[in-house]
């Protein structure tokens, strides 16, 4: 019995052990919802605070089959929204292994997080965990008895209690379209918004210079937009900042970008979301621009017009998809192929246009462009070693919207703040996956600020070569060099 | 073989059978007694400002009502017709004048109230030949909700506390749940000439019907109010000060392998909905929405919409005694609009 009573207890405590309730070294990750288009946004979603993966992985039906792609909106674009899922027991002693505290407000929002340097921060650490899935949103699911959402940049955290309400399609709509909140502080009534510049202009309309109108209201598109106006209170503030529709048209709810419960997207804010989903259609990004990017087909498929498509249709069967609609069931596009791209987490400064690199990754992933702009920052990625007319690889944007955190509890939110230094990410595409030991080639990260005049929808290399040559495009701060890269490697 | 060795043999076998024939009445539950019966852990959580109708006597239903659509309107002409200048309002300058500026008493407009499904699968339902959300979210506008395995059990009923109101001080630690059993409101405690209208169950929308079990108060559903407090005013006076949660948490043993769950007058059209564990547990979410129009209230602003439960009163006070809950932010710490209430989002219950 001597013997035997340790050894009892040693394989007691390996059970224990190997039951749950330990780090785990790699994240569980599942496929939790395929996509059946080419170039689907992808949302990865993370656990946080979990000991047990069999609540989360209920949690994370509750948020997405019974609930996102449930939802009135996003159920019409469930073949555009490819979705994994990565299970991490919380590490014992750690509130959150991400650096989320949801019990301290900070920023605009009702939780906190850490823009750290390095791997320290909130971003570099979720990206450390789904980055090879090369998502677009991360959503990270708190285990936590509360009802709340923020959403800043990439990710948004929605704690557990949050499932079942409007919070998650409420966070998507800052996140996938970039919408504003249609709603004011009561202490912000009879305040005027600080300002909101026509290249930001949304859901939200600053209507002050002379002679100017909402968007929503100017002919053609007035007459997509029946029984719109200019309702005041948005973004915050009451005055000088109006939304399209008021809550109750017609025995609608407007709008989920509102404070009120069970509400429908309004008819813009479908529209402008509805424009972003249509951005990842290869066949025709976006008809308003000449200029938009096409991504390069797959080898070894036929090709039909510019979309990738297969099985061919029987002669006399097919029917159009109509624009910006998922494709018909039971037709799965083939993927867009996947190619090396260099990650990088940058800690952005919209006040001085400094760019400061803290982590970056390997990975080969499908690629999709970051093209659409949202106020007045972007970027180009040069290779100095090509032809002149070829040295500038990519460009992209960082919304402006990142630099203010956007949070929703049913209503709950936040006033504006001054803009601040923020985590982003930019794609390298085709970076050779030895660049973190050769360094080569020795790419070059410039920052550009756009003049306010300027609201091209989408922001390509051509469009980019023009807003420069006409002088719309200004370059500021330091570039960032492959050795700056290299260093965070 | 010897003698001896066969009686030892069969007094093994005599013993060995005996043994497990104990065992097996044993393990049957003894004599008389018919084999135990399965039983579902059924959680429900609540969020809203929902009526909790406690029992009275040796009852043990407990009746979580969602309210109606409420104006406070007094019929001066006798025509029981709201007309405009009929409609009771907060007279800010006390001139008993409806000024300009001057708000409706009380005004509130109620969206609806949620039943979902959390943890469990939906195993039957009727009609069975109507589609089942894919949502496994259903509206409970109109519907009576009961449990028929609860009916028949005879549960007692526990409820956590209803001192209230409980000291401001309290909750000393916020993140202690057992602190916040006193913290959902019990206006009657403070109206003490008023009770519940007798014909209260026609004045709601619908109601949650709960013989037996544990329902006690839970942690606000916001972090940003567990640290905050209430300021009670009747006729913008303060009276007292307390903290408040909109949560409430119902547990109960169901004597059953699923639960069934019976709606009737349901808008939705279902009457019935059989859930099978997920383990040994169904959790249902009951949530209550709240139309909160656009603008968010800020530290010091009134709750407008907890006057609602002011229409199930008989005996109904004077408009100046309507208390009033004010939201006042925790000193420090909340930092940006993280402490920013919403008191259509913030919407506790009220027991009666």
């Amino acid at each position: 019995m001597k013997d035997t009573l340790p050894r009892l207890l040693g394989v007691i405590a390996i059970a224990a052990l190997s039951n749950a309730d330990v780090r785990a070294a790699t994240p569980i990750q599942k496929h939790v919802h395929v996509a059946t288009s080419s170039l689907p946004f992808v949302v990865a979603v993370v656990s946080d605070h979990y000991t047990n993966q069999g609540e989360f992985d209920s949690d994370v039906d509750n948020f997405f089959k019974y609930g996102l792609l449930a939802h009135d909106y996003y159920d019409d674009h469930a073949a555009e929204l490819d979705i994994y899922s990565f299970y991490a027991p919380l590490t014992a002693g750690q509130q959150s292994d991400y650096a989320f505290d949801v019990d301290t407000p900070s920023q605009n929002c009702v939780l906190s997080w850490s823009d750290a340097s390095g791997t320290d921060g909130t971003l570099a650490k979720l990206l450390a965990v789904v980055s090879g899935v090369n998502p677009d949103r991360i959503v990270v699911i708190g285990d936590h008895e509360y009802n709340i959402g923020c959403t800043s940049g990439k990710w948004t955290y929605v704690a557990k209690d949050a499932a079942g309400t409007d919070v998650l399609p409420h966070e998507m709509g800052h996140g996938f379209g970039g919408l504003k909140d249609e709603w004011f502080f009561e202490i912000n009534r009879g305040v005027d918004h600080p300002g909101i510049p026509d290249s930001e202009t949304r859901n939200c309309f600053d209507p002050r210079a002379p002679g100017t109108i909402p968007p929503w209201l100017t002919p053609p598109a007035a007459a997509k937009f029946p029984g719109a106006g200019s309702v005041a209170g948005c973004d915050f503030f009451e005055l000088n900042a109006v939304h399209p529709f008021d809550h109750l048209v017609n025995g609608h709810n407007y709008c989920l970008m509102g404070a009120s419960h069970d509400a429908e997207f309004c008819p813009v804010c479908h529209e402008l979301m509805t424009e972003e989903f249509r951005l990842r259609d290869p066949e025709n990004p976006d008809v308003t621009n000449p200029d938009a990017q096409i991504p390069a087909p797959p080898t070894g498929l036929r090709i039909v017009k510019t979309a990738f498509v297969q099985p061919t249709p029987a002669p006399g069967t097919a029917k159009p998809t109509p624009k910006g609609a998922p494709p018909p069931s039971g037709v799965i596009l083939k993927p867009v192929p996947a190619k090396p791209i260099l990650q990088l987490v940058v800690a952005f400064d919209p006040r001085t246009g400094k760019i400061t690199p803290k982590k970056g990754f390997s990975i080969t992933a499908r690629f999709a462009p970051s093209h659409r702009r949202l106020g007045e920052w972007a970027y180009e990625i040069v290779n100095p070693t090509l032809k002149p007319e070829d040295e500038i690889v990519e460009v992209g944007v960082f919304p402006s919207n990142l630099f203010r955190a956007s949070s929703y509890q049913g209503g709950v939110a936040h006033q504006t703040t001054t803009p601040q230094t923020t985590d982003v990410t930019i794609q390298i595409p085709d970076l050779p996956t030895d660049f973190a030991k050769t360094g080569t080639p020795p790419v070059i990260i410039r920052i550009y600020r756009l003049r306010p005049n300027v609201t091209d929808k989408l922001i390509t290399p051509a469009v980019f070569r023009r807003l420069k040559s006409d002088g719309d495009a200004e370059r500021v701060g330091p570039d960032l060099t492959a050795k700056d890269i290299l260093g965070v490697m | 073989m010897d003698r001896s060795l066969l009686l030892r043999i069969a007094g093994a076998v005599v013993v060995v059978t005996m043994v497990m024939l104990a065992a097996v009445w044993y393990w049957r539950g003894g004599p008389g007694v018919a084999p135990a019966t399965p039983t579902t852990k059924l959680v429900i959580e609540i969020s809203g400002g929902f009526a909790y109708v406690a029992p009275t006597g040796t009852d043990n239903h407990l009746e979580i009502a969602y309210l109606n659509d409420f104006v406070l309107w007094k019929d001066a002409n006798k025509n029981n017709t709201m007309d405009p200048d009929e409609i009771e309002f907060d007279d800010l300058n006390g001139n008993d004048r409806r000024d300009p500026g001057e708000p409706d008493m009380c005004n509130v407009n109620q969206i609806g109230t949620e039943l979902k499904v959390i943890r469990g699968t939906i195993i039957g339902h009727d009609p069975s030949a109507q589609s089942l959300p894919a949502s496994r979210e259903f509206n409970l506008d109109k519907a009576v909700v009961k449990f028929p395995a609860l009916e028949a059990a005879n549960i007692p009923l526990t409820i956590g506390n209803l001192n209230w109101p409980p000291p401001a001080a309290n909750p000393v630690n916020p993140d202690a749940e057992a602190e916040w059993v006193d913290m959902v409101p019990a206006l009657l405690k403070k109206h003490t000439a008023s009770a519940i209208d007798p014909n209260w169950r026609t004045m709601v929308n619908g109601r949650v019907v709960l013989p037996g079990g544990l329902i006690k108060a839970a942690i606000p559903s916001s972090p940003i109010f567990k640290k905050a407090r209430f300021d009670f005013k009747a006729n913008h006076s303060f009276k007292f000060k307390a903290a408040m949660t909109d949560r409430t948490k119902y547990t109960v043993d169901v004597p059953a392998g699923t639960v069934e769950i019976q709606l009737s007058g349901a808008t939705n059209g279902f009457t019935k909905l059989v859930i099978q564990p997920q383990g040994n547990t169904v959790e249902l979410s009951l949530r209550g929405m709240h139309d909160l129009g656009s603008a968010i209230p800020g530290d010091g602003a009134p709750l407008k919409d907890f006057c609602a439960f002011y229409q199930l009163m008989q005996s109904r006070p004077d408009k100046k005694d309507f208390l009033v809950p004010h939201y006042i932010a925790a000193p420090g710490g909340t930092g940006g609009a993280g402490g920013v209430p919403s008191p259509g989002f913030f919407c506790p219950g009220d027991w009666f």
